[in-house]
């Protein structure tokens, strides 16, 4: 038996004189007195200067011979257990099995504090004035030690209730932490409790716990960065530059990320069916792509990506346009202006990501689908000019009264209101060729009667088009009918003027059918291959005759500066579609829209 | 106090107030000690029965110097240890002091003597009550002399004692409390006591430091339990009587 303090006593000896006479009643009242004496030594210790020491004292069973005393020392360690003895942190006297000992190392901070010590715990929390080496002996009243387990649980819910006030603790302070877990996480079952806290703070804010989740640190060997906008957790770089939380985060499994598997979620979220492309702005969608790119990755052949367009609408890769190389001004370029007011066009600021780079379009077209347009082919028309028609025509337009053409003249006048909806001709200064019937909206009624005049205003004006309001009479329009307004249907066969599908321009069509429920039309259009059957919403399908000066075959009028190009022995080459309104200058390029069917 | 062993021989040497007439008839005879029956409030004081005669164990002659007595006792001799022999004491003594020779027996193991000097228990000092002082030399052969002095310093501290020991370099503290025990059974060896009590003396230092104590208990335990000088263990239930 150790004892801790020294003990002198009149006992009897036996008549060796080395050993206590341990049946006599005397030694026995002498022996059960000490445990009274050391009891109010305690009593007596708690209110001074030992009173954090005195456990220091306390004698604990052993298997050392002298068991006359052991009665006494059992006696003093039971009623121990019993009485407020012990100060707990929150400085109350409590029980000594209602505290545990937090044992400093490894389960506090670098200044002594434990890590778990809040409000909550500290009631149930040994004193931290007691010396460690007093605390050794109150094991045997009843103090237990704080395991690991208990740890971790004291700290799951110490962040729990208070998220704030440990996610503000010092950098120093959660890199030691980091350091006494890594120590815990060798053990498997410790490992799998400390998954469940939320403790990973992440570059967005917030913060996170380990399970199931897909966590990365924010720095990579490679200088790309994680575009924003995907659901990837990303750890927060300051935290992860600390080498203790580095390492607690690794092995909690965050990994450092490589670049196809953050192109793999990339594609991931984009085909993911909740996801709303509507609420990523245009930067983030373009670094998605860009990461790709930079990646040097290789999508599987279905990848399809969404985009941003010109508009700031959004659509897939696959059906949208990217323009080639085209000069400024050049008719191609003009060209594209007027096409991506009706095809979802690819937003301007993706090819600003990386200016120099010739591969980058070649690459979206090549691995994300998009189409590139114009495409360009080496022009060539059968020679078979019309310059009569067309003269006619240009002098119809040039006499700038549109009555005088007696087809014209032979018709009803129409009656426009302001608002409506119509397909009108634009006439535009100094064109004196016959522009296409384009969709547009009466904003202005000017004069009556004979002289009612319109202004119409193009919804998707050229860009670099400083008007988008013309002026009209009724000759140049046609009204389209509004929506939900009865209609009757066509007959197969007819000819009509159409508005084509993600246009806004209308062409002369035939005819094909007409849908169950009488909204669509099916046709073909004019200089569209026989396959290249469309539907159009039946309301933009609008009877309107041709001008009989106008030719009927599916030749496409060669207007005067093409009959030029012809003198000077440039052909243009059939294609499937030519796009009327172009007027190639300069260039010999007919232009072939690869339109995309839905 | 002193202790000085040479070989064959420890003098011991005491301060105290000497020997009377009485005494010297006390320390001659068996089973009349002087001390039995003398308190009864629960001071302490050594075992009836175990005496002077205990020297004989180690000692073939002892000689005594106190105030005017100067004799030896000598085992060797018909009735030596209970007819003192008027002789000079073998070596100078010093005025004031009572002073002890023994010339060991032949067949002592010295060696057991000279340990137990060597590792005398500081803490022994605690409980020896009117001991202060206690210097301990020992002379093995040519060896140099070894020494140790060890005091004691005792002040009150409320109703507790504050006793500090000092031995040579080392200075160790202890809380002396004393615990009074009433309605004690009726004992044979203890007549008519009433009461009796325990002092426990907890260890202490001045700042809050790990207070040392372990250490020399355990050189002193069994030596002196083989050797006759009643100390328990670390219990130091009774004190060493010598006289």
């Amino acid at each position: 038996m150790i004892m801790q303090f020294l003990l002198q006593g009149d006992f009897l000896l036996t008549a060796s004189r080395e050993d206590i006479e341990s049946t006599l009643p005397w030694n026995r009242t002498i022996r059960d007195a000490l445990a009274e004496a050391f009891l109010l030594s305690i009593d007596d210790f708690n209110q001074g200067q030992l009173k954090y020491v005195w456990p220091y004292y306390l004698p604990s069973a052993s298997t050392t011979a002298c068991s006359f005393l052991e009665p006494a020392i059992a006696s003093i360690l039971a009623k121990l257990r019993e009485c407020d003895v012990l100060e707990s942190c929150a400085e109350t006297m409590v029980k000594p099995s209602s505290l545990k000992h937090v044992p400093l190392d490894p389960f506090a901070d670098g200044e002594g504090v434990p890590f778990t010590l809040s409000q909550h715990t500290a009631a149930g929390y040994l004193s931290l004035k007691y010396p460690a080496w007093a605390i050794e002996a109150t094991s045997s009243i009843g103090v237990s030690q704080l395991s690991p387990r208990e740890f971790l649980r004291d700290l799951h819910s110490a962040i729990t209730r208070d998220p704030t006030a440990f996610r503000t603790k010092s950098a120093t302070w959660h890199s030691q932490l980091a350091h006494t877990l890594i120590k815990l996480s060798t053990d498997g079952e410790l490992m799998s409790l400390i998954q469940d806290i939320c403790l990973i703070p992440l570059h967005d804010g917030n913060w996170s716990s380990a399970k199931g989740q897909l966590l990365f640190f924010s720095k990579s060997e490679t200088s790309l960065e994680i575009p924003s906008g995907i659901e990837v957790l990303i750890v927060d770089s300051t935290a992860e530059s600390d080498p203790n939380r580095r390492i607690l985060f690794t092995s909690l499994g965050v990994k450092a990320w490589e670049a196809p598997e953050i192109c793999r979620l990339v594609l991931k979220v984009h085909e993911s069916s909740n996801f709303d492309p509507k609420s990523l702005t245009v930067d983030q969608l373009i670094s998605h792509a860009a990461f790709l790119y930079k990646a040097s990755w290789q999508p599987p052949k279905t990848a399809d990506l969404w985009f941003a367009t010109m508009q700031d609408e959004r659509c897939m890769g696959r059906k949208l346009y990217i323009p080639g190389s085209i000069e400024t001004n050049s008719p191609a370029a003009r060209i594209f202006a007027q096409l991506q007011k009706q095809f979802a066009v690819i937003h301007n600021n993706y090819l600003k990501a990386f200016p120099l780079d010739a591969d980058w379009p070649i690459w979206l077209v090549n691995n994300l689908g998009l189409s590139k347009v114009p495409r360009l082919v080496t022009p060539h028309v059968e020679p078979q000019p019309q310059p009569i028609q067309t003269l006619e025509t240009l002098r119809d337009d040039e006499t700038d009264d549109i009555t005088k053409s007696s087809e014209h003249a032979k018709e009803p006048k129409m009656l426009f209101a302001q608002g409506e909806e119509v397909a009108f001709r634009r006439k535009i200064p100094g064109m004196t060729d016959e522009q296409d019937w384009i969709l547009g909206r009466v904003v202005r009624v000017i004069g009556d009667g004979k002289s009612r005049r319109y202004e119409v205003q193009d919804p998707y004006p050229d860009e670099g088009s400083t008007n988008s309001r013309y002026k009209s009479s009724a000759s140049q329009m046609v009204p389209i009918p509004a929506e939900g307004s009865p209609l009757e249907d066509y007959e197969v066969g007819k000819r009509v003027l159409a508005l084509y599908p993600d246009t806004t321009t209308f062409y002369r069509a035939e005819i094909l059918a007409t849908s169950d429920d009488r909204a669509k039309v099916q046709l073909l259009f004019e200089d569209d291959v026989a396959s290249a059957l469309k539907i159009v919403e039946r309301r933009f399908v609008l009877d309107h005759k041709e001008p009989q000066t106008r030719p009927q075959s599916m030749m496409p009028p060669i207007s005067r500066n093409q009959a030029q190009l012809q003198q000077q022995g440039a052909h243009l080459k059939d294609g499937p579609w030519v796009p009327k309104g172009v007027e190639p200058r300069g260039e010999f390029f007919a232009i072939f829209l690869s339109l995309i069917c839905d | 106090m002193s202790f000085s062993y040479k070989p064959g021989s420890l003098r011991i040497d005491c301060n105290e107030v000497g020997f009377n007439a009485e005494n010297v008839e006390a320390i001659c005879a068996i089973s009349r000690s002087t001390k039995s029956g003398k308190t009864m409030d629960g001071e302490y004081i050594g075992e009836k029965g175990i005496g002077f005669k205990s020297v004989f164990k180690a000692a073939d002659v002892v000689w005594i110097s106190s105030r005017d007595f100067t004799f030896k006792l000598d085992k060797t001799k018909f009735l030596g240890i209970v007819a003192p022999v008027w002789e000079t004491f073998p070596e100078k003594t010093q005025p004031g002091c009572t002073s002890i020779y023994l010339q060991l027996s032949n067949g002592y193991e010295e060696d057991l003597l000279i340990h137990e000097l060597l590792t005398f228990d500081t803490n022994l000092l605690i409980f020896l009550r009117r001991v202060r002082e206690i210097n301990i030399r020992v002379k093995r052969g040519d060896e140099q002399v070894w020494e140790k002095k060890i005091r004691k310093d005792e002040s009150q501290q409320g109703a507790d004692r504050l006793t500090v020991l000092h031995a040579g370099e080392e200075t160790s503290r202890y809380l002396i409390r004393t615990h009074v025990i009433k309605d004690l059974p009726k004992e044979r060896k203890r007549p008519n006591w009433s009461q009796t009590k325990i002092l426990l003396a907890f260890p202490t230092t001045e700042s809050q430091e790990q207070p040392q104590l372990t250490p020399q208990n355990v050189y002193a335990f069994l030596p002196i339990r083989n050797y006759g000088l009643k100390v328990t263990r670390t219990l130091s239930n009774h004190c060493p009587r010598l006289v």
